[in-house]
C-alpha cells in the first residue's frame, strides 16, 4: 500500500469530493485517498463503474457527490459517487459545454459549471439535476488569460483561484454571474516546480501533487495561503480515535496540530477510524477513568485495561487515542497502555498539543531535559526553566507558542518505533 | 519562601502533574487551590481539587465542598475522586457526591466510600442500589452496602 498520489503516467485527472482526493486513470479505474486534516491516507480503489477512460474525455470536475466528465465534443457525462463506489455513467441533457478548442479550464462553484478560455473570457452553465443549462458569459474581469504562465485553475468556496508558473496565486471572487477583479493571495507560493502535476482543493486546503507522487498542501484563509506542509510523508502513524467525550478543543484541531508537528519530522498521522462512545448504551464509568498516578509505562488499572479492550478496527501496528472526560488523578492525558495495544487517554480539558504529546510518549518519547534547573530536593521536577518550544515539555503544553519542534533524537526515536510504518 | 499562585500553577498546569511532588508545596498552597477552584479554568480547577484532596489537610474538606458545587462536572468528578484521599470525609460531602446528577461524580463518590464510611450515608447508598439509572453504579453501590454490613 502506498500513499503516493497520482504518480503513475496513466493517472489522468485528479479532483476531490468531500475529503476524498480522486485519481482517474486512462483505463477508467478510479482511486481515492481520504484526507484528514493535513494527511492523506493510503490509496483505495473505487468499486463500480469505470470513468473518464475515453480518449475524447477532456475535462473532469466534480459537483457535490458527482463526478463530471466532459468530452472534446462538449457532451457531458456524470457518475454519482456514493462512499467508495462510482455509479454508472449517465449523459446530461441540455447544452453541450467546453467544446471549443480555446476552452482551457473547467471548474465548478456550487451548481455552476465554469469554463475559462484562453483569452480570459469566462462562461458558465447552471446545472440542474441532470441537465446542463445554456451557456452564459460572465461579466466583470477576465481570468486566467496569461497563456502558459497561468498553469492551474481551481476553486474554493466562491473564489476562482489561478496559480501561475512562478507560484504566485491570484483569486477572483465570483458573485452571481460576475467575476470580481483579480487579487493576489499573500503567503506561500504554490505549484511553482516544473514537476508539480495536479492542483486541487479539499475544503480550504490547496493541494499540489507532483510527478513522483509526493503531495503538498497549504490552508487558505481568506486571501492568505498558509505554510506548506507535506500531505503524504514517507512514514506514518495510523491513529484510531475512540470518543467517550468530545474534548473542549475539537479532536480535528488536535489532530491537525499533531500532523503539523509530526509532519515537520517527516511522519504523517492518518486518522484510520473514529468510533463514537458518547451515547447512552456504553459503559459510562470509563468516561471518568481511573489511572495509575503519573502513568508509569505498563502499569494499568482495571479500568484502563477495560478501556483498551475496545479495539475495533485497530491493526497490529496502529495507535489508539481514547478521548475520555476525566482521569483520576486529574491529568490532561495518560500514555500508559497494555503491551498488545498502543495508545493513550486524552481528557476533555486537554490542551491543543496534548494528543501529540501523549502519542509522543506512546512512541517512546520522554519529557525533555533541562526544565528543572536548581530545583529544591523536595521538588526535583519544579519546572523552573520550561522550554515551551518543545512538544515533549514536562511542564505545560498550554504555554507552547507556535508549532513546537521535535529534535533529531526524538525524530529518530519516532522513526524507529514499531508504530511508525512506511506509508 | 512563600508559595505563590504561580508556584501552584507551575505544578498543576502540566500534561501529567506529579501530585505527590505538588503536595510538597504544603498548606500555603491551599488558598491558591481555592482560587483555582473558583477560577474560570475547569482543567486547573479540577487539578486543584485533586491536589486538595490528596493533601488531606484540615482545609481540604472545605475545598472539596467548594469543588462539589462547581457547575462543571469535570471539577466535581475530580473532587469526588480525590475524596478518597481524605481520612475523615463528612457525610454531607459524601451525600453531595452521591446526589449529584452526573454519573461520573456518583461513581467516584461511591469509590470514596471504599475508604470512608461517614455516619448516616448508608441510606444514600441504598437509594443508589435501588434507583440509580446506571446499572454499573447500582452494582458498585451494592458491593459497598455489603461491606457496610
Amino acid at each position: 500500500m502506498s500513499n503516493r498520489i497520482a504518480f503513475n503516467p496513466q493517472d489522468r485527472f485528479v479532483v476531490s469530493i468531500g475529503n476524498t482526493l480522486i485519481v482517474t486513470t486512462r483505463s477508467g479505474d478510479t482511486f481515492g485517498h481520504d484526507i484528514t486534516g493535513h494527511t492523506a491516507d493510503r490509496f483505495f480503489q473505487f468499486a463500480g463503474a469505470k470513468a473518464a477512460f475515453n480518449t475524447v474525455d477532456r475535462f473532469v470536475t466534480t459537483m457535490g457527490n458527482m463526478l463530471i466528465v466532459i468530452t472534446q465534443s462538449g457532451d457531458v457525462f456524470g457518475h454519482d459517487v456514493s462512499g467508495r463506489t462510482i455509479g454508472p455513467g449517465f449523459k446530461f441533457a441540455g447544452s453541450k459545454a467546453a467544446f471549443n478548442a480555446v476552452d482551457r479550464f473547467v471548474v465548478t462553484i456550487g451548481n455552476m459549471l465554469i469554463v475559462t478560455t484562453q483569452n480570459g473570457d469566462v462562461f458558465g452553465h447552471d446545472v440542474s439535476g441532470r441537465t446542463i443549462g445554456p451557456p452564459f458569459k460572465f461579466t466583470g474581469s477576465k481570468a486566467a488569460f496569461n497563456g502558459a504562465r497561468d498553469r492551474f485553475v481551481v476553486t474554493i468556496g466562491g473564489t476562482l483561484i489561478v496559480t501561475t508558473q512562478n507560484g504566485d496565486v491570484f483569486g477572483h471572487d465570483v458573485s452571481g454571474r460576475n467575476i470580481g477583479p483579480p487579487f493576489k493571495f499573500s503567503g506561500s507560493r504554490m505549484a511553482f516546480n516544473p514537476e508539480d502535476r495536479f492542483v486541487l482543493t479539499v475544503g480550504n486546503t490547496m493541494i499540489v501533487t507532483t510527478q513522483s507522487g509526493t503531495a503538498f498542501g497549504a490552508d487558505i484563509n481568506v486571501r492568505d495561503i498558509g505554510a506548506i506542509f507535506r500531505l503524504n510523508p514517507d512514514l506514518s502513524i495510523r491513529l484510531h480515535a475512540k470518543v467517550w467525550t468530545n474534548p473542549t478543543i475539537p479532536i480535528q484541531t488536535m489532530l491537525t496540530r499533531m500532523q503539523d508537528v509530526f509532519g515537520a519530522a517527516g511522519i504523517g498521522v492518518v486518522l484510520a477510524s473514529s468510533q463514537d462512545f458518547t451515547g447512552t448504551n456504553i459503559i459510562t464509568a470509563l468516561r471518568d477513568l481511573d489511572v495509575v498516578p503519573t502513568c508509569p509505562a505498563g502499569q494499568l488499572t482495571g479500568e484502563q485495561i477495560q478501556l483498551f479492550n475496545n479495539r475495533d478496527n485497530v491493526g497490529e501496528f496502529d495507535v489508539v487515542a481514547h478521548f475520555v472526560r476525566t482521569t483520576s488523578p486529574a491529568l490532561n492525558g495518560c500514555a500508559s497502555h497494555p503491551d498488545d495495544v498502543f495508545g493513550a487517554a486524552v481528557t476533555q480539558t486537554a490542551s491543543v498539543w496534548t494528543l501529540a504529546h501523549e502519542i509522543g510518549h506512546v512512541m517512546g518519547l520522554r519529557h525533555i531535559d533541562g526544565e528543572n534547573t536548581n530545583c529544591p530536593d523536595s521538588m526535583p521536577r519544579c519546572c523552573s526553566t520550561p522550554n515551551v518550544s518543545r512538544l515533549m515539555t514536562g511542564c505545560s503544553t498550554n504555554n507552547i507558542v507556535g508549532t513546537p519542534v521535535l529534535v533529531q533524537s526524538e525524530i529518530d526515536t519516532l522513526g524507529s518505533s514499531s508504530r511508525t510504518r512506511p506509508s | 519562601m512563600a508559595v505563590t499562585l504561580q508556584d501552584v500553577i507551575r505544578q498543576l498546569d502540566r500534561e501529567e502533574p506529579d501530585y505527590e511532588q505538588a503536595a510538597q508545596l504544603g498548606p500555603e498552597a491551599l488558598p491558591h487551590l481555592r482560587q483555582l477552584i473558583q477560577g474560570g479554568n475547569p482543567g486547573l480547577a479540577a487539578k486543584a481539587a485533586c491536589l486538595a484532596g490528596m493533601m488531606n489537610s484540615n482545609e481540604s474538606v472545605a475545598l472539596l465542598e467548594l469543588a462539589a458545587r462547581h457547575n462543571d462536572p469535570v471539577v466535581r468528578v475530580a473532587a469526588a475522586a480525590s475524596a478518597t484521599g481524605l481520612t475523615n470525609m463528612p457525610a454531607s460531602l459524601a451525600a453531595a457526591f452521591l446526589d449529584d446528577a452526573d454519573p461520573g461524580v456518583r461513581k467516584w463518590g461511591l469509590r470514596s466510600l471504599e475508604v470512608n464510611h461517614p455516619q448516616g450515608i448508608r441510606t444514600k447508598v441504598e437509594k443508589i442500589v435501588k434507583d440509580d439509572p446506571d446499572s454499573g453504579l447500582r452494582e458498585q453501590a451494592r458491593k459497598i452496602v455489603d461491606r457496610m454490613q
